[in-house]
């Protein structure tokens, strides 16, 4: 079996609550996603350490969380009113275990390598961090050298992001799509390879292997 | 000599109506027939000469193997290679490969392996499988073959008789009806006879640039025959057409008719039908030439247009090597280190059409293209022209605006993945286990097992599984309340979308709506799917919630069901259970039993407070001599929280 030819960081990151949304307009109703996307951690890892374009990629590990319902009404404030109470759609600990926790896989570099320094390290990742959520321990674990694998996708990236994460090849494209900043009040909306998608890359980015022809 | 034919077409579907012939019933009137085919009959038995239609020569396909068979000159020139590929097409469309020899005993009828007493009802009933059983009705038959315009003539014609007659009487090959094997046989041949060209100076077949003369040089031989290539390479594909849009608004349900209508226009075109073998509401099954011959991608085209996300499994493989059974016939296939061709691939189409840069706004609704700002009641939505579009076809469902209190939203699924595990599952039973194949050896048995190809039998179980969604339709507004009123009428049970069964909306008061539509999928599914209430490849799933609950998570949880029954009502309970253990819930707990029902009430109190499963479990212990019933439901697999989601989720209370 072939190795990757990237080496990656890999970080523990232990939450009690988190919202990381899918992206649904309107509706009273936001539904969470179970894995971070690039675009989250870049923004996250942007605001706490000031790091620009970070690669990095998170995985909930499945026998950790359970969904939930939080249900609260936003304030209007230059109304002075309530809006229609939202419910919202989070991660919380699985019966029996202490903590949420992901695996976070940054690709190793000169900028990334400063975020061992500062581990562990409390940072905020997702939706109405002013309620609590997304409050989260990040600890480094160690390097991590992957073996290239083919088979589903268990993240979601950018497209333009597969090479840096040794992605060799997409064999099936499942398409989304993530925001990506351009200036402080701006961005666009960059396509992305979500759950599903059959790749040749990193076996930590890999939730089943594909058996087939391609 | 030769006959010059009459101006109707060759139709490969009556190759076999001789196997509607009663033979016994025509001997004792004095007319000897041998086999089911006719092309050594003896005509002046019943004093006519023998039909001149081109189709007449299909009755030589049994024997036709080789253009350069000495057969041919008894042929009329062309109609040989209609003929051949009539063989071959046949060939693949048999539930079983025909050079595998060892049989069972023949039987009368069919075996439906989901429902083994169906033909026997039928007969009950007063149908009968044989169409010629008299001297006149041989003459009718030959008539027929003269004159007969169009496969669907056929069909319509003889539909009861082909429900009934196998495809071949011995065990265990009896399992597909003759109805299927030909509509199958029909459509392959066309598809083949579509993408090869006759050449008369050459007396070759080609297609892609390879020439056969023979059957076997088209089609290769069996899967453990790693050295008998086959020149023709075909493909096999399962597809299943989804869509990316939210549901947000009932006007979003629109999107089921539009891909209905897409489908059914897709499998009803003269160009394309033939490629279709069979589908249901979001799924097709499709026949078609190697990419070099037909672009899938071109095919497809409406539906992508429509901007619809296609995945597909596809194997592409001599035609011998296709079948359903796509991963099991790959592992086979490597165990061999064959160096024929099959190739086994995970596709999906869609992604040409996406831009790799949207600038905002995104499309509300599906997420994949730029929106435009649109504005209706004061409301205003990102909406891209495709999302708009399918706003914009009407107004489904629109009481369900006007409604308050609960609704459950019902959808009824049959995964094809499941049902190939269940058809293996019971085709190795009825070889195993069938009197009918005691004669035959194990080493036997074992190779039919591995023979099985379930395609044709996939065809006629998602018949039966229509009929099921049709009789779900008929019966769910025949049920009686208590007062002997109807439970459901068309105002308090919905169906958004004109004809697409499989998907419902109802109004829930009480426990009792939902336990009437659990016990007519149950009573239906085990009266045409007794066989597969163990592992039921046809799932329930119910999304009870007030009615403003949000449409698209309703959808999450009915498109991805995992057990036969699954039920939810959020925040509450979750359920998801087989159909046996429903039965036995069903049987056991009984929502007048105010007793029992407080003691539930009481264990649900307990876990929510404890939030331990112990606890309950305790609970039912100590009081075991009460409630026996409970004890004996966690001993047959149900879990104490299954029994209380049941019982929260069906109970007798009227739901505010």
């Amino acid at each position: 079996m072939k190795e990757s030819n990237k080496t990656f960081l890999h970080f523990e990151l232990e939450t009690q609550a988190i919202a990381i949304g899918e992206r649904i307009k309107g509706g009273t109703f936001r539904p969470c996603i179970e894995c971070i996307p690039t675009s989250t951690l870049k923004g996250a890892f942007r605001d706490h350490f000031g790091l620009i374009d970070t690669l990095a990629i998170g995985l909930f590990r499945e026998d950790t969380y359970q969904k939930d319902i939080f249900t609260y009404a936003p304030f209007d404030t230059f109304l002075g009113t309530a809006k229609l109470p939202i419910s919202l759609e989070y991660l919380k600990p699985a019966n029996g275990t202490e903590a949420v926790i992901a695996d976070i896989y940054t690709v190793k570099n000169g900028t990334t390598e400063s975020l061992v320094k500062t581990s562990p390290v409390e940072i905020s990742i997702g939706a109405l961090k002013s309620k609590g959520f997304g409050r989260c321990n990040l600890t480094y674990m160690g390097e991590v050298k992957s073996n290239l694998k083919v088979g589903y996708l268990k993240g979601r990236l950018l497209e333009d992001e597969c090479s840096a994460f040794g992605i060799s090849k997409v064999i099936k494209q499942c398409y989304g799509y993530l925001f990506c900043p351009t200036s402080e009040v701006s961005g666009v909306y960059k396509r992305a390879l979500f759950e599903g998608s059959i790749i040749e890359g990193p076996e930590i980015l890999i939730k089943e292997e594909y058996k087939y022809d391609y | 000599m030769s006959i010059i034919p009459n101006n109707k077409p060759f139709i490969a579907e009556l190759h076999d109506i001789g196997k509607l012939v009663d033979k016994d019933a025509l001997q004792k009137q004095n007319i000897q027939i041998r086999g089911h085919t006719f092309c050594d009959f003896d005509f002046s038995q019943i004093g006519i000469s023998q039909p001149s239609s081109p189709s007449w020569w299909g009755q030589f396909s049994d024997e036709i193997k080789s253009l350069t068979s000495t057969n041919k000159k008894k042929l009329m020139g062309y109609y040989i290679s209609d003929v051949l590929l009539t063989n071959i097409a046949d060939e693949l469309a048999a539930s079983i490969s025909r050079t595998w020899g060892k049989k069972g005993e023949k039987a009368e009828g069919l075996y439906v392996l989901w429902n083994p007493d169906y033909y026997q009802k039928q007969v009950n009933a007063g149908e009968k499988w044989a169409a010629f059983t008299t001297p006149d009705e041989l003459r009718e038959m030959f008539k027929f073959i003269e004159e007969c315009n169009s496969p669907e003539e056929f069909f319509k014609r003889y539909d009861k008789n082909l429900r009934l007659t196998p495809e071949d009487k011995s065990a265990p090959m009896n399992i597909v009806d003759l109805f299927t094997h030909l509509e199958l046989t029909g459509k392959i041949y066309r598809v083949l006879k579509k993408h090869s060209n006759f050449d008369q100076r050459i007396n070759k077949l080609i297609y892609a640039n390879n020439e056969i003369q023979q059957v076997n040089e088209a089609t290769g031989g069996r899967i453990n025959e790693p050295t008998e290539k086959g020149k023709w390479i075909y493909r096999l594909i399962f597809l299943s057409i989804a869509f990316p849009q939210s549901l947000s608004r009932l006007q979003d349900l629109n999107v089921f008719r539009k891909r209905a209508d897409l489908i059914k226009s897709f499998s009803e075109d003269e160009n394309t039908k033939d490629y279709v073998l069979f589908f249901t509401d979001d799924f097709m099954c499709l026949f078609i030439p190697k990419e070099d011959e037909i672009q899938i991608y071109d095919l497809l085209g409406p539906f992508l247009k429509a901007e619809f996300m296609i995945d597909y499994k596809e194997m592409e493989a001599e035609l011998n090597l296709l079948t359903s059974s796509m991963e099991r016939a790959y592992v086979n296939f490597h165990s061999f280190s064959s160096t024929r061709h099959l190739k086994l691939y995970e596709k999906n189409l869609s992604g040409g059409f996406l831009e790799k840069i949207i600038c905002p706004p995104l499309c509300d609704s599906c997420q994949m293209r730029r929106g435009e700002e649109r504005i209706k009641d004061q409301i205003h939505e990102y909406l891209c022209d495709t999302c708009y579009s399918i706003r914009e076809m009407g107004e489904p469902a629109s009481d369900y605006a006007q409604w308050e209190g609960k609704a459950a939203w019902m959808k009824i699924t049959l995964d094809q993945e499941q049902l190939l595990t269940s058809l293996h599952r019971l085709f190795e039973e009825y070889v195993d286990t069938h009197q009918a194949m005691q004669s035959v050896s194990n080493s036997d048995k074992e190779l039919l097992k591995e023979s099985f190809r379930p395609l044709a039998v996939q065809m006629d179980f998602a018949k039966d599984y229509k009929l099921l969604l049709k009789a779900f339709n008929n019966q769910i507004y025949e049920i009686k309340d208590n007062d002997g009123n109807p439970l459901f009428t068309t105002d308090n049970f919905l169906y958004p979308v004109e004809g697409y069964y499989e998907f419902g909306i109802f109004k829930v008061y009480s426990g009792e709506e939902i336990l009437a539509v659990l016990d007519l999928f149950s009573n239906l599914l085990e009266e045409y799917f007794p066989e597969c209430l163990k592992d039921s490849p046809i799932k329930l799933s119910i999304s009870l919630a007030p009615v403003k609950y949000p449409y698209q998570e309703h959808w999450r949880f009915l498109s991805l069901p995992k057990n036969s029954i699954n039920i939810q009502s959020p925040g509450s309970s979750k359920l998801g259970i087989d159909m046996s253990q429903y039965k036995l819930l069903r049987e056991k707990i009984k929502r007048e039993d105010t007793k029992l029902s407080h003691f539930l009430h009481r264990l649900a109190d307990i876990e929510i407070e404890t939030k331990s499963n112990m606890m309950v479990m305790l609970e039912i212990f100590n009081n075991r001599k009460k409630f026996p019933v409970l004890l004996e439901l966690t001993q047959n697999e149900l879990s104490v929280n299954q029994i209380l989601d049941f019982y929260k989720l069906t109970r007798e209370e009227v739901i505010p």
